[in-house]
């Protein structure tokens, strides 16, 4: 069989020595069929499926909510402000616990079918049946699967009604309506495709039912992702007919085929040659921030840790400027409290500077004149190893010798989930536009034994302040937004001063398209149809 | 002619030694895989997934077992044919490894091609002219081939006939457009177009192929050019080329009818290797170009602690190497009498 394989494999190729080889396509008819597809390039080998209740990773998420659309989300412009996209408008029955969405009449399924209410609670119960990675999402409503019925349900063909087991803001209600685990699908064509009460999931991880401004029409792993429009789309068709996405991993592969024209988008490019692009007129580069933070996290079952002044003297000797101003160039900026900006509720304030006399002294004071030794795991990739070596020097400044341990980012992940890390830099994203999606992770941790079934940052951290956790977990219940904006704001303070998880930066997202092409919209976090005006003549 | 019972028995006991390896290449590669540091369930369900959630793709995956129970588990389902599932894609292994490893067939025959086409020739002339100017280029090409890595030929080779020059098309197999316009049949997408029709597709996709192909293939020919250039001289200083010599026949003529073929049972097995060593995986030159072949999936699996796509992966290396190396031995026990008993 191979053997044979190799003998076609050979002739086809000396038939094709003959055949002359008139150089690398291009014709008329080519560059017409071109133009209609958008290719942006984008290392996309994280994808596990394409089912929106499953998806949960960047690239998987980012397809799905250009598949599916959602209730909400939030505006563009402000996104700390929400928007109705399948939904017209919402009532608030003011008890914290009762919600009533209005659907959008008009919108139709890929398959012509209106989309209705009863598809909008079949797909919130599917997604809690299934129970993968994202129901952490439905789970922080309280819906569970034996109770999703009694919570969720179709008034009306146009109207679902959603009662709370337990008070929410509904500022929070509608953060999680954003995602793409709450996002709409066909229920019919779900439901034709089920196989043994899988949810259909086999099926939907490869192909769609969506009503978004586009289709799946396929998914190679680690190839490529291609969509095609669906000119049926309530908002009116997309402005490209077709769109893929390449996974090209190498940033320079991806620049070369840029320049030559051949991706309109490029996504995985480095510092140096987004620099290098910033200073050419036939590109633009285009910037917008992420509600991703890079953070390290230090362990405080290491027992210097377990000293808040040393907690404190480690967040002076980070040099966050330098960081910033000469490895993250235009990637971030500096943000050291918990909520990133663009969520509301997000201080502005960073409480730390690069004061190594100071830290030399707080040092003192707990005990470690002459510092400590400590170890750092870290990916072996840029920018972080570059980052966890500045760190590496400004602590040297007090004392505090760091061993960095590179290792692949999942097998880092492995270590310090298990939390057998001293340190670890890393980075985490906001899954929900709300300060209750990092504020939990970040400070509250209801259970430190290694039993526990929610296992936070803070839990990595082996940090439990019970006080701060129970502010944390009432912070979804308060109804009234100013006393929620105010809670948490004293959270940030709190988890910045005391906390052993220290935030260093806000990462942005850069990206670098030809000059006057529209790329994707950069959304920090959940958002539905970012593809649909790419591509248009601007 | 010379395929008898001693010939049939002989590749038996190959054969059986070859299963014996394979058996214990499956064995450590799963302990390998399984001992890495790496958690697969985090690739499946990413980091930020709550306890339950991965607690249940733990058992969705059979990692709830026993490292004992999941070895069973796999054999028994090698056995029946099945390579069972990737843990990341839920794809089945079968069907990935038909998709990737084609790509990979494709890339490294046709390098192995321009190996031989310009190795072979270019050792045999280095050996004539032994310490003359073509010895001199073969040893250049030689150390080049070996020194140089090959993510930076790639890379060069990419920015001048691509992006300087726009002789050849980028990475990627075929250009998007023609993407999926041609059905999987064999997977080799050149024999694939051809059999559909597709010229235009087919002319597109050897352009995609000649750059990649020709940097693995400078590998190939200062591999080959060198072992050749090692074959011929060493029978160049056998008696019958100087009996040939003192009867008057010219150098070139004692070359090409007497001493090449001489060369050829070892120069088999040299480029049987060096195939094999290809197929199993150019990894960088891949990753450069964009290749989906089998090298780029086996690193990526290995990554994702995926273990059923690394062990299907090697499993099928191993065959692979075995079959060539099974073939090199046949065709030098026919072409060789002297290896005959």
């Amino acid at each position: 069989m191979k053997r044979r394989e190799f003998l076609y494999g050979s002739a086809a190729l000396l038939g094709a020595a003959q055949l002359g080889l008139t150089g690398c396509s291009s014709g008329s008819n080519d560059t017409e069929k071109k133009s209609k597809a958008v290719v942006i390039a984008w290392k996309i080998d994280d994808i596990s499926s394409l089912d929106p209740a499953i998806a949960f990773e960047k690239v998987s998420s980012e397809v799905c909510r250009n598949i599916y659309n959602t209730l909400v989300v939030y505006k563009m412009e402000d996104t700390t402000q929400f928007e109705g996209l399948a939904a017209e408008s919402w009532e608030d029955a003011g008890d914290g616990k009762n919600y009533t969405f209005h659907i959008r009449k008009g919108m139709t399924f890929h398959s012509g079918r209106p989309v209705t209410a009863h598809d909008f609670v079949y797909s919130i119960e599917r997604a809690l049946g299934l129970g993968r990675a994202p129901i952490i999402i439905p789970a922080g409503l309280g819906f569970t699967k034996e109770n999703v019925r009694e919570c969720v349900k179709a008034v009306d063909d146009y109207t679902i009604g959603i009662s709370l087991p337990e008070e929410r803001a509904l500022t929070f209600v509608l953060a999680c309506f954003t995602t793409c685990v709450m996002a709409v699908v066909d229920s019919e064509e779900v439901k034709a495709h089920e196989m043994d009460g899988d949810w259909g999931s086999e099926w939907l991880r490869k192909n769609s039912a969506g009503s978004g401004p586009f289709k799946l029409r396929n998914w190679v792993a680690n190839e490529s992702v291609a969509f095609e429009r669906y000119d049926g789309y309530w908002r009116g068709p997309a402005a490209a007919e077709i769109i893929l996405l390449r996974h090209l991993p190498e940033p320079s592969t991806q620049q070369l085929l840029l320049e030559r024209g051949d991706i309109h988008v490029a996504r995985n490019l480095n510092t140096t040659q987004i620099n290098r692009f910033t200073d050419d007129p036939n590109f633009d580069v285009v910037a917008a921030p992420s509600f991703r933070l890079v953070y390290m996290n230090l362990n405080t079952k290491y027992e210097p840790f377990q000293n808040s002044k040393v907690l404190k003297a480690l967040k002076y000797l980070i040099d966050y400027e330098g960081i910033n101003n000469t490895i993250l160039k235009g990637f971030a900026d500096i943000h050291q409290t918990l909520v990133p900006q663009g969520i509301w509720a997000s201080l502005r304030e960073n409480p730390y500077t690069f004061d190594p006399e100071r830290a030399k002294t707080l040092l003192a004071e707990a005990g470690y004149p002459d510092g400590f030794e400590v170890a750092l795991d870290v990916r072996g990739s840029s920018p972080d190893l570059e980052m966890a070596q500045t760190v590496q020097a400004s602590f040297a400044l007090a004392g505090v010798k760091m061993v960095i341990n590179t290792a692949d980012y999942k097998q880092m992940l492995t270590k310090y989930k298990s939390r057998r890390h001293q340190i670890v830099l890393a980075n985490w994203g906001a899954d929900y536009p709300d300060p209750q999606a990092m504020a939990l992770p970040f400070a509250g941790n209801p259970d430190n034994s290694n039993a526990a079934t929610l296992k936070t940052v803070a839990w990595r951290a082996s940090w439990q302040d019970e006080e701060l956790t129970a502010r944390i977990l009432a912070g979804a219940k308060e109804v009234d937004s100013a006393k929620r904006k105010a809670l948490y704001e004293d959270v940030q303070r709190e988890q910045a001063d005391k906390g052993p998880v220290i935030q260093m930066f806000q990462l942005r997202q850069v990206i670098v398209v030809p000059k006057g092409f529209r790329g994707p919209l950069l959304s920090p976090s959940s958002r539905c149809d970012t593809y649909l005006n790419m591509g248009k003549k601007v | 002619m010379y395929i008898n019972k001693t010939f049939f028995r002989e590749m038996a006991k190959v054969l059986f030694s070859a299963l014996v390896t394979l058996f214990g290449l499956l064995i450590l590669t799963f302990f390998i895989a399984r001992l890495l540091p790496i958690d697969p369930v985090l690739a499946v369900v990413g980091e930020q997934a709550s306890e339950a959630a991965y607690e249940r793709a733990r058992q969705d995956l059979g990692l709830d077992k026993s490292l004992f129970q999941q070895l069973i588990l796999y054999l028994q389902n090698i056995v029946q044919g099945d390579l069972g599932q990737s843990f990341l894609t839920r794809n089945d292994i079968v069907d990935d490894l038909k998709r990737v490893f084609p790509a990979t067939i494709e890339l490294a025959t046709t390098a192995t091609i321009i190996g031989v086409l310009i190795g072979v020739p270019l050792g045999t002339w280095a050996a004539a002219k032994q310490d003359g100017w073509p010895d001199h280029v073969a040893r250049f090409l030689g150390v080049l081939g070996h020194s140089v890595p090959a993510f930076w030929l790639g890379m060069i080779a990419l920015l001048i006939f691509y992006a300087k020059l726009g002789v050849v098309p980028g990475p990627g197999r075929v250009d998007d457009i023609y993407y999926g316009l041609v059905t999987q049949q064999t997977g080799l997408i050149l024999v694939d177009s051809l059999m559909q029709g597709q010229i235009e597709v087919f002319r597109n996709a050897v352009s995609h192929l000649i750059l990649p192909a020709t940097v693995l293939g400078i590998f190939s020919v200062a591999n080959i050019s060198r072992m050749t250039r090692n074959f011929v001289l060493a029978e160049l200083r056998q008696e019958y080329v100087t009996t040939a010599r003192v009867k008057g026949m010219d150098m070139r003529t004692i070359i090409i009818r007497q001493v090449l073929p001489n060369t050829f049972v070892s120069l088999i097995t040299v480029i049987a290797l060096q195939l094999g060593a290809l197929l199993e995986g150019a990894v960088l030159t891949e990753t450069i170009f964009g290749w989906p072949g089998l090298g780029l999936y086996m690193k990526n699996s290995l990554l994702n602690a995926d273990t059923n796509a690394v062990l299907g992966g090697t499993l099928l290396v191993g065959v692979t190497f075995i079959l060539l190396n099974t073939g090199a031995d046949a065709l030098y026990r026919i072409l060789d009498p002297r290896a005959r008993n």
